[in-house]
Formats: structure tokens, C-alpha cells, sequence
């Protein structure tokens, strides 16, 4: 449904999305990981029309995104990051509005019916400016739903929102996956691995890792430091876990030990697993430690030896204030 | 931009070694020169033309090097792009000075207004449509001087002129001339001050005729009018008035002189006048020529007179009356020595009476009803309808008559010969035969007077010769003295004397344009009563009901419905 | 044309829920009465019906009512971030800056139609010219909407309505005084009448208050506001898309 090849994005000479290549299928929720200022919302706003890719093609439902904008448009339902709403209207009336531009027939049942599929509709009258951002999230996913799109574009949509705002919508846009091509973003990897069939992994401008949830968690913690706990003195066990062969290093970090293999295709994990038992230690746990994107970013960044700091700092200011 | 590939398609590869952008950048420079040079030389010279050519020329090699960014201009895709946008901007807004300047080019205009101030009332219409149909008119210009101040009347007054121009069939044209840009030429239609009009026809060698050129103190249609009628008609019209003994002078400025007459005969209508002895008229070695034919009208004048013409003297009117010639007699009163009036001088009497059916007859009109100030200053209201003369005088206005004379008017009139009594004293009036005792203070009416209506005008016509006799019974009527008395139509009845005798007014009719009192000129009326609705209304009803529904929309909308 | 009509009718209907349309509408209407009132005084018995007045006075207080109508309906687009989600509907800029325009219009159109009361004003105490009132009355329509095109430039220049408001009634006024410049090049050495009758040409005055405002409709007049609509249009989304492009 979503095919982008090669794309590019400059502004003047920053180089904001550079040749990414992705595809996104029917009937799946694809997640668009990256820090901040990775070049997620650029690349949506590309897929959506708002603006024109430097080089490159993006393709959703076999219509070019740049010269058959307006088919792309019409096949399209999107949620920009910040939720630009207008406050002074009711949340029917700025779907009915929107509805109409995109000429939705049957505005009225079709409002109601979006209202009803996110959970608004007892908050159809109210004036935007009166919801809670969880509600007005919600508003903005209905906005994007109003015309039954056959792609879904969401760029960040739980951020700011409360951890049970956050699982509604989740479980939503599960939902909504079903149905639709959806494309999200989000900088939280656990949100990705519950919610995506699909992710991809974007880091300045370049597509740094592209798989479902789980081959990526396989393939990052093969070269990711590992988290021991046991039940045992620390020291004692630091001590067992750094003669180990194929450990770097090894430190106290959260209640337990993080290990650093020497090699990135190392995983430590069983011959840590058997020393602890043959020591006659309880293991307590033992896990990939990078879970969070943070970390996965170091360690991907630490790969890769891209080093052109200057320009992702003057990228992620431009993502902030766009 | 040079990295920018405005197709985000196509591959870059193929870039040529200019860029075809930067022959858009040099069209826009040739733009700019073209139009900085419109805007500050006087003519658009060559420099103007070669930065429209270089424009032009760049075009064509940038639609020739990049012919897919050219028809993404058409469609409207690469033309989005930055630098390209700006230029395409650029172009566009020249086009659409292109369009204004096209459809300013076609000078359409169209006057809603009920008024008669930019359009030509029929009356205009008419006389002026007969100029453009008339082959024998030259052309005429109307030259308005308009500095810049006055760009704005230029424009409003523009249309009034084109209208001139489009009912003369393009006989008349117009210019505007900047006074101040042009001091000779302002100089050469002697403007004074900027905003006057100067009319000037063309003639046969393409020259403006600027010594006869009409000049307008202001624009007004009437005057307009006149002054495009009084150029174009060059006709050649002449008046003789005779020197006679005690007679009136032509140019003599005072009460008893005729300069008024004179002046409007001259200046307005373009006459020639003359003041001649008889004896200048019949003397060979005179440049006048009596009954000449080249001239378009010709009449001679005898203003009062006291003796009677010798023989001789009458030989010469009535030699020039018997080929077709034209005379107005205004008689003198027989108050001299001798109580003799050169109107009532026997042969000249008899000459009149045989052949046109008129004569003056020795007595004086008195009327105490019927007077200026005096029993002995007769007026006349009751005009003939039925000579171009006295057809036109508006009711309620009156000739006046100073010591005057009646005209006897013939019961068998001669043959081919038509009279038509202009003006009647009225039915109370009286003559007197004994003018001496008149003078002497006996004014009152006598049972021996002769009683009215006494015939204090007339003409009359031959219809084989042409010749065309008017006999006015006083002095009183070409004279200064009464030219600007109220109600008194004197001057008038002279000047239309004159007209008739020569044909002048087929010639050309004379417009005057009735300045009608249209209802939109009536001034508006308001009483109290209205005066306060009106201030009810404008003031508080309107304002404040916008502030009340506004005030019920936001009540309405505080609190959303559901 | 759908989205057109759906960005205008939203965007009337906001004139009429907004205290600000009301404000506009007060503060001309009480001025128009004002002076129509010290009009009808002074000209009573002296001067004959004349039904040019108010829109020949609306005209001039375009330079104020214009950027006020204008400055809210780009800039609050922008600076509120909706126009992401307006631009990524099936709806091209330009149907989205005209539908905004015409609201604009629109407002100014009734404002102006409530100014006919004065023209029956005017038919009770006197007979005024009907066919001069037709010209100011469609004059003065065009020149709204020109004037209002060109405002809305600077709402999309810039995202504070301030800004934009004040600098649309400086472009405006430039515009109307085009005239005066005129003039005053004509009294400069080395120019010429052409460099004079250019600026004229380019300024309002020159186009309404001697001709459509009297009655008199020139192609030329109807075509430089139809023009200046278009052209100003036109830039409105070139610098909105330009915007939006380059984020």
C-alpha cells in the first residue's frame, strides 16, 4: 500500500530524510521508530502531500504521493503530530466540516458513526477547546477516519496522554490496523513492539533497521549488553560474569549486572545462564538490557560510525519547530 | 536551486551546461529594463525594445532547453518550486498587466448615470451627428488642458469627449495636454490656467486653425457644443450697417451703441461686420462687393437715420434688394428740426410698399398700458409663431419699443411676396400723428389717435429674388441699452433678424441646450419629522441592532445545544 | 467548488459567531450614520440626493475595516498548526484561499448591502440617481474585494495577526494615496506623464472615485479589481505554499 523508495528531503543543504526505502502492507500497523528529529514527521508529511520529497518516489495505493497528490489525498487520513484542531468548534461540527471538504456523503450519520468508533460521541457537541488532550488525540484519529481512508497516517499519537489514555488508543490503533494500512510514529520502542506488526527504525534521516518486532529484538540484543540479576553477593557474581569468555565488561546497573560482549554477534546469555547454575545460584533474570530506544540508539549509533553530529543537531531543531 | 531538480522524477543526469533557469532570470532582467525605461524616458526607445527582445529571446531558448520545466509551467507543478515560484509570480502578475492593458486599450465605458454630465444630451446629439454627416465640415479637436492634478476630471471628462468623438463619426477627436509639460503649446491656445478647453478645427493642409480656435474657461456640454459648432462652421457671413446721418454706431459701447450685438456677431458666430457709407458700398475702387456670390450670407443694415436717402442712395439699396439682397430697417423716431426719419423717406416708402407690401408710417405708438416705465416706450408681446424671428420667444417676455413708429402693412401684397407681422402693440395702444406735439409733453390718449394693435415689426419675404426685408418700428431694438434688461428679448430679436435674412441658422442650427431641470437635480427636502426618523435610524436603529444581534447569537451560542 | 463552499460557509459563519464582525459592523455603521446624518443637514434645500455617499465613504474606510477581516483567516491557520491537516485533504491551497477570500467578501458584501438603507433614506427626502448609485454601490463591492485580497497577503506572511493587520492597512493606504504619489511625480523634473499615469494607474483612487463611484463603468476600472482580486490571490497561495513547503 505505502511504497517509498529512495526518498529524499532537504532543507537547503540539511538533508532531513536521506534515500530511505520502505514499504508498508494492507492490514498492518507499521511503527516509525526514531529519536526526535529522525526524520518521522518529514517523511509523513511527504507521504501525506503536505510536502513535496527533494528526490525519490513515494507511492501509497499506486498513486505517486507529489504528482497524483490529490488521489493520494483523498485515500489518505492523517493525524498530525500536534493535533492542530479548531478550538471554537463542537467535535461534530469540525468533523462535519472536514467531512464536507473531503466530501464525505452522509456527513452526519458518518460523524456520528467516527464518534462512536472512538469513544466521543457522548463529547459530540462540545467545543474542542473544552476536551482533554486525550479527547482532543481522539478527535483528531476521528478526523483522520471521517472519509473510511484506506492508509492511516499517525505521527506520534500518544504523546502527552496519560499511560491509560495511552492503552485505549493503542488498543485502537490495533484495532484500526486490521482495517487499514496504518503508518504510526513513536520514539517509545514498547509501544511499537505491542502495537506493530512491522517496525521501522529511523535515525537521522536514515532507515537504521526494518523488521517486525520480534526479528528486530533478536537481532538487536545479539549485540546488545545483557542484564543479569541473581540472587547472590553482586560482587561475587561481577566477578563470575566478567571472566566469562566473549564478556567486554561488565558493570552494576539497576539492581543487577549489565554485560558488554566483546562482539556485537556474541550473545552471552547461555554460558552466563550456565555459569550461574553451575555455581548454584539462583538467576533471577537475565534479558536483553537494551529495551528502550535510547539505548538501542546507542548501541545502533555505535555500529554504524556515522558522525556527522553538527547536522543532526541542526535537524532536530528544525523538527522541533517546524 | 541549481541542485534542486524541479522534477523530482526524472534524474539529474542530463543537466545542460546553463541551467535553462538562469534564461528566466535574464528574462526578468529584460522585463525590468523594458519597464524601468516605460516608466522614466519619454519614449521607449531602443533600450526598451531590446529589453522586451532579450525577454522574449530567453523564453523561447528556455522552453527550447527545458522543455519539461516549460510545460510544467502550463501545468502548474515545477512552477511551485522557490526561486522558480518567485519568477513565475512574476510573469504571471505581467500578464495580468497585460490583460489591463489590453482591455484598457478597448476604451470601453458605459455611463449609468441619469444625469447629462458625461454623455451628450439629444439636443448635442443632433447638431453633432450633423457635423460628422456633413462632408463639407473640417475636422474639429478638442484640446483639453488638464494638468496633473486634474487626472481624475480627465478620466470622468473622457468619456463626455469620446462620446464627442463616436457621434461625429470621428470627426471630432480629442487630446489632453499637460499644461505643465507643455507650456508652448498652452502657450499657443493662449491657456491661461489648467483646465481649460480650447476647440480648434483642422484645416484642408492638416494644420490646426488656432487663430479661430474657441477657448472654454471650463467644460460644460452647452458651451462645448456651441464652440464645436462655431469652429467647424467656417461659413462666411457678412453685415453691412450703413453710417447714416444720426444713425447708430456698431462698436460705440454706449447705451445707444450696438456693441453687443456686435461682439456676439463677431466673436460667437464668426460674422463679419462693417459699418460703410453707402457711397463706400458703390464705389468701384471698395473692396465690398454687394450680393457677392462666394459669400455664404449677406445683409445690410440701416440703424435709424434722420434724412431721407437721395436718389442716388436708394438706387444702391434698392439695386442690391431687387438681385436678392437682404435689409433690416430699424427706423428712427422724426424728433429733429425738420421731424424727418430717413424709414419714412417717400421713395424709399414707396419702394418698399410696391414691392414687399410694407411701409413705416410717420406717427408715434403710445401705450399706457402696456409700457416700459413710460406711455412713450410701447412693448410687444404678441409675436408672430410663425417667422423663425419671434417663433421662439418665450411668453411673458417683451420687445421693447422706444418712441416708435407703426408699419403699414399692405392688404394686396405684391406677388411672390409673403409678410409676417413679428410684433403687435397691444389693442390699448395709441398713435399720434403730430409727433412734434408728443414731444412737446402731449402724451395723453385723443379721440383723434389712431387706435391699436399697431404692427410694430415685420418681415417679409420675395420668394423669386430671395430677398428677405425685416422693418423694426424703433431704434430701440439692436441697442445696448436694452440688451441686458430683463425679460426684454430686443437683442434677441436683432440677432434672429439677422439669422433669418442670411439663411444663418440652416446653415448650422445653434444648440442651445436646454440645462433641463431633471428630478435628480431637485435638491432634497427634509422636515423635522423625517430629519429625526433618519436619525433614528442611521444612528441608533441600524448600529445598535447589529451590537443586539450580535449580543443574541453569542447568548444563543454560550451555551451549545445538544 | 465543495471545498470552496465549505471553507467559506465555515469560515462566514465564524464572522458571525466572532464579537470582532460585530465590532467592525458597529463602529462603521454608527460612522456612516454619523456623517450621513450631518450629510443630509447641510444638504437639505441645497443640494440634490445623492446615494454615492456611503459607499464612496466605505471605500475609504476599507483601509481599516480590510486587514481587520483579514488578518485572523491565514495567520491563525498557521500559527495553530491546522493548516497541516487542511493541506493534507484533497483541497489545492488555492480553493482554500479563495473559499477564506469570498468569506471575507461575503461579510464585507452585507455590510455594504446594509448601507442601501441609506439609499432609501435618500429616496424619501429626495429622487437620487439610480443608475450613479448602482456604479458606487458595485464599485465600491469591487474595490472590497480587491482590497481584501490584498490584505490577506499579509495574513499569510505573517502569523501574527497584528503584524498582518497593520501592515495590510499601510499597503492599503499606499494603494489609495497612489494618486497624490502621481501627482507629485507629475511635479518632478526629469519624469515623465507616462511614470505619473503608471502609479495612478496602480493605486484604487484611480479607478473608483471619479468613475465607478459617479456611475461611470470602464472596462479598465472592472478588470484592475477583478485583476488585482486575481493576482493577489494568486501570490496569497504562492507564499502559502511556499510556507508550507519549506516548513
Amino acid at each position: 500500500m505505502i511504497e517509498v523508495e529512495n526518498l529524499t528531503k532537504r532543507y537547503g543543504n540539511v538533508t532531513a530524510v536521506d534515500a530511505i526505502t520502505f514499504s508498508a502492507k494492507h492490514g498492518q500497523v507499521t511503527g516509525f521508530l526514531g529519536p526526535n528529529g529522525a526524520g518521522k514527521t518529514t517523511t509523513m508529511r511527504v507521504l501525506t502531500g503536505y510536502m513535496p520529497p527533494t528526490s525519490g518516489k513515494a507511492q501509497i495505493a499506486g498513486y505517486d504521493v507529489f504528482d497524483q497528490s490529490m488521489e493520494v489525498r483523498k485515500r489518505v487520513g492523517y493525524l498530525p503530530e500536534n493535533v492542530p484542531l479548531y478550538r471554537d468548534m463542537t467535535a461534530r461540527g469540525y468533523l462535519m466540516y472536514i467531512g464536507e471538504i473531503r466530501g464525505v456523503k452522509n456527513r452526519g450519520a458518518r460523524a456520528d458513526e467516527v464518534l462512536e468508533r472512538v469513544g466521543l460521541i457522548d463529547r459530540a457537541y462540545s467545543r474542542i477547546r473544552t476536551l482533554s488532550k486525550g479527547m482532543r488525540q481522539r478527535v483528531g484519529l476521528a478526523q483522520a477516519l471521517i472519509h473510511d481512508p484506506a492508509v492511516l497516517i499517525l505521527d506520534e499519537p500518544t504523546i502527552g496522554l496519560d499511560p491509560i489514555q495511552v492503552l485505549e488508543l493503542r488498543d485502537l490503533v490495533r484495532e484500526l490496523g486490521k482495517e487499514h494500512t496504518l503508518l504510526f510514529s513513536t520514539h517509545i520502542l514498547s509501544e511499537a513492539e505491542q502495537v506493530c506488526d512491522n517496525v521501522v527504525i529511523i535515525n537521522r534521516g536514515k532507515i537504521v533497521a526494518n523488521g517486525s518486532p520480534s526479528e528486530l529484538r533478536t537481532t538487536l540484543a545479539q549485540g546488545g549488553r545483557v542484564l543479569v540479576r541473581v540472587d547472590a553477593d553482586t560482587d561475587a557474581a561481577l566477578t563470575l560474569v566478567r571472566e566469562l569468555p566473549g564478556v567486554d565488561h561488565a558493570v552494576v546497573e539497576m539492581d543487577g549486572i549489565a554485560v558488554t560482549p566483546k562482539s556485537a554477534d556474541f550473545d552471552p546469555r547461555p554460558s552466563i545462564a550456565r555459569a550461574v547454575i553451575e555455581k548454584g545460584w539462583n538467576l533471577i533474570e537475565l534479558r536483553p538490557l537494551a529495551v528502550n530506544l535510547e539505548e538501542i540508539f546507542l548501541e545502533l549509533t555505535r555500529r554504524q560510525e556515522t558522525a556527522v553530529d553538527e547536522v543532526a543537531a541542526e535537524e532536530e531543531e528544525m523538527e522541533v519547530a517546524p | 536551486m541549481a541542485q534542486q531538480n524541479p522534477n523530482p522524477i526524472s534524474p539529474m543526469d542530463d543537466e545542460p551546461f546553463i541551467p535553462p533557469y538562469y534564461m528566466l532570470v535574464l528574462a526578468f532582467i529584460g522585463l525590468v529594463v523594458a519597464l524601468v525605461v516605460l516608466v522614466t524616458q519619454p519614449t521607449f526607445s531602443v533600450v526598451g525594445w531590446g529589453g522586451l527582445g532579450i525577454t522574449l529571446l530567453s523564453l523561447v531558448a528556455w522552453v527550447l532547453m527545458a522543455p519539461q520545466q516549460a510545460r510544467g509551467f502550463v501545468t502548474g507543478r515545477t512552477a511551485r518550486f522557490g526561486g522558480v515560484s518567485i519568477i513565475v509570480t512574476v510573469i504571471f502578475l505581467v500578464a495580468l498587466v497585460g490583460i489591463y492593458t489590453i482591455i484598457r486599450g478597448q476604451n470601453i465605458r458605459l455611463d449609468l448615470t441619469q444625469r447629462d454630465t458625461f454623455s451628450l444630451t439629444e439636443e448635442s446629439r443632433t447638431a453633432i451627428g450633423g457635423i460628422g454627416n456633413d462632408p463639407n465640415l473640417p475636422h474639429v479637436n478638442i484640446l483639453a488642458f488638464y494638468d496633473a492634478g486634474q487626472a481624475a476630471r480627465r478620466d470622468q471628462d473622457a468619456l463626455l469627449f469620446e462620446d464627442y468623438q463616436t457621434t461625429s463619426a470621428g470627426k471630432i477627436t480629442y487630446e489632453f495636454v499637460d499644461p505643465d509639460r507643455n507650456p508652448a503649446l498652452a502657450q499657443q491656445y493662449s491657456i491661461t490656467s489648467p483646465g481649460q478647453i480650447s476647440v480648434v478645427a483642422i484645416k484642408e493642409d492638416g494644420q490646426p486653425d488656432i487663430e479661430n480656435a474657441q477657448k472654454l474657461t471650463f467644460l460644460g456640454q452647452e458651451q462645448l457644443t456651441n464652440a464645436v459648432l462655431r469652429v467647424a462652421a467656417s461659413g462666411d457671413f457678412r453685415a453691412y450697417f450703413l453710417s447714416v446721418e444720426d444713425g447708430l454706431q456698431l462698436t460705440t459701447t454706449s447705451p445707444a451703441g450696438m456693441s453687443t450685438l456686435n461682439d456676439s456677431l463677431t466673436n460667437s458666430f464668426d460674422w463679419k461686420t462693417q459699418q460703410v457709407t453707402l457711397f463706400q458700398l458703390s464705389a468701384p475702387e471698395a473692396d465690398v462687393t454687394l450680393n457677392d456670390p462666394t459669400a455664404d450670407g449677406e445683409v445690410m443694415v440701416i440703424p435709424g437715420g434722420s434724412s431721407p436717402l437721395t436718389d442716388e442712395e436708394l438706387k444702391i439699396i434698392t439695386d442690391y434688394v431687387d438681385q436678392g439682397g437682404n435689409l433690416i430697417i430699424f427706423a428712427a423716431p422724426s424728433i429733429n428740426e425738420d421731424n424727418t426719419s430717413l424709414s419714412t423717406g417717400e421713395k424709399l416708402s414707396e419702394y418698399l410698399y410696391t414691392n414687399f407690401g410694407l411701409r413705416f408710417v410717420e406717427n408715434m405708438v403710445l401705450d399706457r398700458t402696456l409700457s416700459f416705465q413710460n406711455p412713450i416706450v410701447p412693448v410687444s408681446v404678441d409675436f408672430s409663431r410663425n417667422n423663425y424671428i419671434t417663433q421662439s420667444f418665450p411668453t411673458g417676455n417683451g420687445m421693447v419699443f422706444e418712441l416708435p413708429r407703426s408699419i403699414e402693412v399692405s392688404p394686396t401684397l405684391p406677388q411672390n411676396v409673403t409678410v409676417d407681422e413679428l410684433a403687435r402693440s397691444s389693442a390699448e395702444a395709441y398713435a399720434k400723428t403730430d409727433v412734434q406735439a408728443v414731444i412737446d409733453g402731449n402724451i395723453d390718449p385723443a379721440d383723434s389717435d389712431q387706435k391699436g394693435p399697431f404692427v410694430l415689426a415685420a418681415a417679409a419675404e420675395n420668394a423669386v429674388t430671395g430677398s428677405r426685408v425685416v422693418l423694426f418700428g424703433s431704434t430701440s431694438i439692436p441697442v445696448n441699452n436694452y440688451a441686458q434688461l430683463n425679460n426684454a428679448i430686443n437683442l434677441e430679436a436683432a440677432f434672429n433678424s439677422m439669422i433669418w435674412t442670411t439663411h444663418f441658422n440652416d446653415f448650422f442650427a445653434t444648440v442651445t441646450i436646454q440645462t433641463q431641470q431633471r428630478p435628480q437635480d431637485t435638491p432634497i427636502f427634509v422636515d423635522q419629522q423625517t430629519g429625526s426618523t433618519i436619525n433614528l435610524v442611521t444612528i441608533f436603529l441600524i448600529p445598535f441592532g447589529v451590537v443586539l444581534i450580535g449580543f443574541l447569537v453569542w447568548w444563543n451560542s454560550r451555551e451549545p445545544a445538544r | 467548488m465543495r471545498a470552496i463552499f465549505a471553507v467559506f460557509k465555515r469560515e462566514l459563519a465564524l464572522y458571525f459567531r466572532s464579537p470582532i464582525a460585530y465590532a467592525i459592523g458597529f463602529a462603521v455603521l454608527f460612522f456612516l450614520g454619523m456623517l450621513f446624518n450631518g450629510y443630509i443637514a447641510q444638504a437639505n434645500g441645497q443640494f440634490p440626493a445623492d446615494s454615492t455617499y456611503a459607499p464612496n465613504l466605505l471605500t475609504f474606510l476599507m483601509f481599516l475595516i480590510a486587514p481587520l477581516l483579514t488578518m485572523r483567516l491565514l495567520a491563525e491557520e498557521s500559527r495553530e498548526g491546522t493548516l497541516e491537516t487542511l493541506m493534507t485533504l484533497p483541497m489545492s491551497e488555492s480553493q482554500f484561499i479563495v473559499g477564506k477570500f469570498l468569506a471575507a467578501w461575503g461579510y464585507y458584501t452585507i455590510l455594504l448591502l446594509i448601507t442601501i438603507v441609506y439609499h432609501i433614506l435618500m429616496t424619501i427626502v429626495g429622487i437620487p440617481d439610480l443608475g450613479a448609485a448602482f456604479g458606487a454601490y458595485l464599485g465600491a463591492w469591487l474595490y472590497g474585494g480587491a482590497v481584501i485580497a490584498v490584505a490577506l497577503i499579509w495574513s499569510a506572511i505573517t502569523e501574527d495577526q497584528i503584524v498582518a493587520a497593520f501592515l495590510g492597512a499601510a499597503t492599503i493606504l499606499v494603494l489609495y494615496l497612489a494618486e497624490i504619489a502621481a501627482i507629485w511625480i507629475a511635479g518632478q523634473p526629469n519624469t515623465t506623464s507616462a511614470a505619473a499615469d503608471f502609479v495612478r494607474e496602480l493605486g484604487l483612487q484611480a479607478h473608483f472615485s471619479a468613475t465607478m463611484g459617479q456611475g461611470i463603468i470602464r472596462a479598465e476600472d472592472v478588470a484592475y479589481f477583478i485583476l488585482l482580486i486575481v493576482g493577489a490571490l494568486f501570490i496569497t497561495t504562492r507564499i502559502v505554499e511556499t510556507r508550507r513547503w519549506r516548513a
